[in-house]
């Protein structure tokens, strides 16, 4: 009897996993087939288009470049002046200085001869108080303010910028990370060329590691040195070009990195800014944009572009690694939490039915499954309950599926941007894409659980992130005879 | 152990995996090999394309500068020219594909004679003939393509073929007819408007304009002709393009407009009127007193207008309630419009005074010469 009912067990619990890899099968195979389709058409769409119209045009939205910065003495100045330069003309920077330790915010004033201003802040979000609002007295950076604040967090230090911008759209920026100079003029194009709203609009985010950059421009892509950092451009393509682009489509697209974002202000205001409670501010801030929407019954869009937009870098390590993927696990399940109303909630549309439970069952769900199906592994050999055969050739099918949909992805980075165009680097990515699932996989599933673990334990921090700077290339200065 | 002896005993599931395994490793394979050959194909175009890009340059340069040096070039100097380029581009698609993007986009950078030679040169070499089939394609990015080549060299004779896309399922097509068409009928542009019943996207009225600014201004047609359309994203497209290229005869046709059943064309009108800066029709923009009040984006323009028409005294009347607006922005435009005129400057920052803390914060901004 007792055999019996665990034989049962083990058959449901066998059918139940299997159910769900299928399920998370079909659902990448389709998403991946609809991001093709989507990014062909937007290749074939703008092909011709001719951004520099929209720099001189009166119909062009203006733009707030929100970058908040804490303890970033080191770089700032080349990256204020690589933000400075980028290519619009109805923009802004505001440069946010959370409470910094470091001489931050003196190496600016230095740089861009600022002097504190009488600037009436509005607290139309509540945020830590702003300690004084910096203009140049130079011309040539009119288009800078710096604000200095108490520090709150990332998710304050953004709020600050949506309170004190006055312009239709923010973009919402890592101060370190490295913009393409067009980026602003090819995200802001969905905003006008929609016939629904479009709330925000999100572009694709590349490691930089091993790139090689010039006081903040990036000069020349190269594929990272490092293994655990190609693993990585390999995930970002995966899920930048392969999942975004098709949730995009569908109008079910739940995060905009926070690295690199445009939202329309007053919604991101009325929505009640960015959640300073949680370490994955970026998705809680969409998802709760679109859930003002719908309740306000009125139709909108969260667009997606596939153009690599934006370059950051990657941790470095598996201790770098481990942080932020314990932070990016905490942020899911705070967001998840957050929002649980609208799981499987017909009112919220497509969100509900269907972004949310994909989050839900294969983004936040998926680690656990992953491990305690090792676990129940472990218990059936021990029992002596596993059909060896079978579970090779199934071992053998995850793999290649994993391989496929890997394969897939560096085919839709190849036939779109085409960014690593030395023939070995081919070869690398398709190297790193047979090892991942045996070498990288597991440690973010392990990461992800942990993150899961620390939040229930009550860990609430962001967790520091070393970065080891960009390769750093400087032009050699002219000989003179 | 009925349960795990029945799927132990078949095999067939496992030769089900063992195929699914097939199949995925099979389809990754077939991925890698498209991928190595999509390699080997981009760097052979890449180098194929810079070769060609090198040849044609140099011939277009030295078309360009004898255009530009000399009155008139020597025909035969340029039919020699010409007899070099249909060399190099012979019958390949691919070489007459990127000789029309070298031709538009070094005309985009050129006016005045040495532009008009490349549209000759265009011509001659028969591109056209190129640009109408790939116009007529089953592929709705090669007509788009078409469409711009055609509309970038200015071959009017394309604008009914044009015309056909305008109700196109497509809409990138759509779009691409409604932009090219703004630019092509330089005799009648826009008469396309009358009778179309798709949206007009801000996007699409970005490009209309950029191209309709480089018409001479007594080619440009009186919007106020569509004010009425029952199309309302074209009355809105029209209004906007009113005020864009300041066309004051139309500004009673505005000022009636602000009594439109729709909030937006009203607000437009409104707008419009403030960027014209006619103040004839403050009687007019007074009606909408009453309504303004709960729309912060109509406010500020009607505190613009009003800011600009009224005399001091009754301008300070106007706008007094507007300082004590639940929204901020529209307090600001209120105080600024108050504050920027010397006639009402100092009854303005009386007020200010007056409104406590928040006024005065709010007056110290606006006084703050880096914060102009």
């Amino acid at each position: 009897m007792t055999e019996t009912a665990l034989d049962i067990f083990v058959f449901t619990a066998n059918t139940l996993v299997l159910i769900f890899a299928v399920s998370i099968a079909i659902a990448y195979l389709f998403l991946a087939g609809l991001s093709m389709s989507e990014m062909k058409k937007y290749m074939r769409k703008n092909f011709f288009v001719d951004y520099k119209y929209i720099l001189s045009s009166p119909f062009a939205p203006g733009i707030s470049l929100l970058a908040p910065a804490y303890n970033e003495g080191l770089t700032i100045i080349d990256n204020v002046k690589s933000l400075l330069s980028i290519m619009y003309n109805n923009f802004e920077v505001i440069i946010i200085n959370d409470g910094s330790k470091d001489d931050t915010l003196e190496k600016m004033i230095n740089a861009f001869d600022l002097v504190k201003v009488e600037y009436d802040v509005q607290y139309f979000i509540e945020t830590k108080p702003v300690r004084g609002i910096y203009k140049s007295r130079n011309r040539a950076f009119k288009k800078l303010t710096v604000v200095d604040k108490v520090n709150g967090g990332k998710a304050d230090a953004l709020n600050v910028g949506l309170n004190v911008s006055r312009r239709d759209l923010v973009a919402c920026i890592d101060v370190d990370c490295i913009i393409e100079p067009d980026a602003l003029l090819k995200m802001v194009k969905p905003f006008m060329e929609e016939k629904t709203e479009v709330i925000a609009s999100g572009g694709v985010v590349r490691i930089a590691n091993s790139c090689v950059v010039e006081e903040g421009r990036l000069i020349e892509v190269r594929l990272p040195e490092k293994l655990i950092a190609r693993f990585q451009v390999l995930e970002y393509i995966r899920a930048f070009l392969l999942g975004r682009m098709a949730w995009s489509k569908l109008n079910g697209l739940l995060l905009i990195s926070g690295a690199f974002g445009l939202f329309k202000r007053d919604i991101a205001i009325k929505a009640g800014g960015y959640n300073h409670k949680t370490v994955g501010e970026d998705m809680e801030l969409v998802v709760r944009m679109r859930v003002y929407m719908h309740e306000q019954k009125r139709k909108y869009k969260v667009s997606y572009i596939p153009d690599p937009l934006c370059w950051t870098e990657a941790p470095a390590n598996y201790q770098i690694l481990g942080r932020q993927r314990n932070r990016w696990a905490r942020g899911t399940y705070e967001t998840l939490s957050i929002h649980r109303k609208i799981f499987f909630n017909p009112r919220y549309g497509l969100m509900g039915m269907l972004s949310y439970p994909f989050w839900f069952f294969y983004e936040w769900l998926a680690p656990f499954v992953e491990f305690f199906g090792l676990l129940f592994f472990f218990i059936l050999v021990l029992l002596g309950k596993v059909y060896w055969s079978f579970f090779l050739a199934l071992l053998l099918a995850v793999y290649c599926f994993a391989l496929f949909i890997s394969m897939f992805s560096l085919l839709a980075e190849e036939v779109s941007f085409f960014k690593y165009t030395q023939k070995r680097d081919v070869m690398k990515m398709i190297f790193t894409g047979m090892i991942e699932p045996f070498w990288f996989h597991p440690r973010v599933v392990w990461l992800s659980l942990k993150g899961n673990f620390d939040l229930w334990k009550g860990k609430k921090s962001w967790g520091e992130m070393t970065r080891q700077g960009f390769v750093q290339y400087k032009k050699s200065p002219k000989k003179t005879t | 152990m009925p349960f795990f002896n029945a799927w132990e005993s078949s095999d067939r599931e496992t030769r089900l995996i063992l195929t699914l395994a097939a199949i995925f490793f099979g389809m990754a394979v077939v991925v890698v090999f498209i991928l190595l050959i999509s390699r080997v194909r981009k760097n052979a175009i890449a180098k194929r394309t810079e070769a060609l890009t090198q040849a044609l340059q140099g011939i277009l340069n030295s078309i360009i500068v004898n255009a530009s040096v000399q009155e008139s070039i020597p025909r035969s100097a340029f039919e020699f020219q010409i007899q070099q380029i249909r060399t190099i581009v012979g019958k390949s698609s691919f070489a007459k594909q990127l000789l029309i993007s070298q031709l538009i986009r070094l005309k985009k950078n050129l006016t005045g004679t040495s532009a008009d030679i490349l549209r000759q040169l265009y011509l001659s070499l028969q591109l056209q003939q190129y640009s109408f089939t790939q116009l007529r394609s089953f592929h709705w990015y090669a007509r788009a393509r078409a469409m711009r080549e055609l509309t970038e060299m200015q071959i009017v004779e394309s604008a009914p073929l044009i015309e056909k896309a305008l109700s196109s399922r497509n809409t990138i097509l759509r779009e691409e007819a409604f932009i090219s068409l703004a630019n092509l009928r330089s005799t009648k542009p826009l008469s396309f408007l009358d009778n179309y019943h798709y949206p007009v996207t801000a996007w699409m009225q970005l490009n209309a304009y950029e191209l309709l600014q480089k018409l001479d201004p007594r080619q440009l047609p009186d919007f106020c002709q569509w004010f009425d359309h029952p199309n309302k994203t074209v009355s809105l497209f029209a209004v906007r393009m009113t005020a864009q290229f300041k066309q004051y005869s139309s500004a009673t046709r505005l000022a009636a407009l602000l009594k439109d059943s729709e909030a937006d064309l009203r607000y437009a009108a409104l707008k419009a009127l403030t960027d014209l800066e006619v103040m004839d029709y403050l009687s007019d923009v007074k009606t909408l007193d009453k309504e303004i009040w709960s729309s912060p984006e109509y406010a500020k323009s009607y505190i613009q207008y009003i800011g600009h028409a009224q005399h001091p005294r009754q301008k300070v009347d106007a706008l007094e309630k507007f300082l004590r607006h639940d929204d901020y922005g529209v307090r600001f435009a209120a105080a600024e419009s108050l504050l920027n005129d010397e006639s009402t400057r100092a009854q303005g920052e009386d007020l200010l005074r007056a409104a406590g803390e928040k006024g005065e914060a709010l007056m110290r901004h606006l006084s703050e010469p880096l914060l102009k």
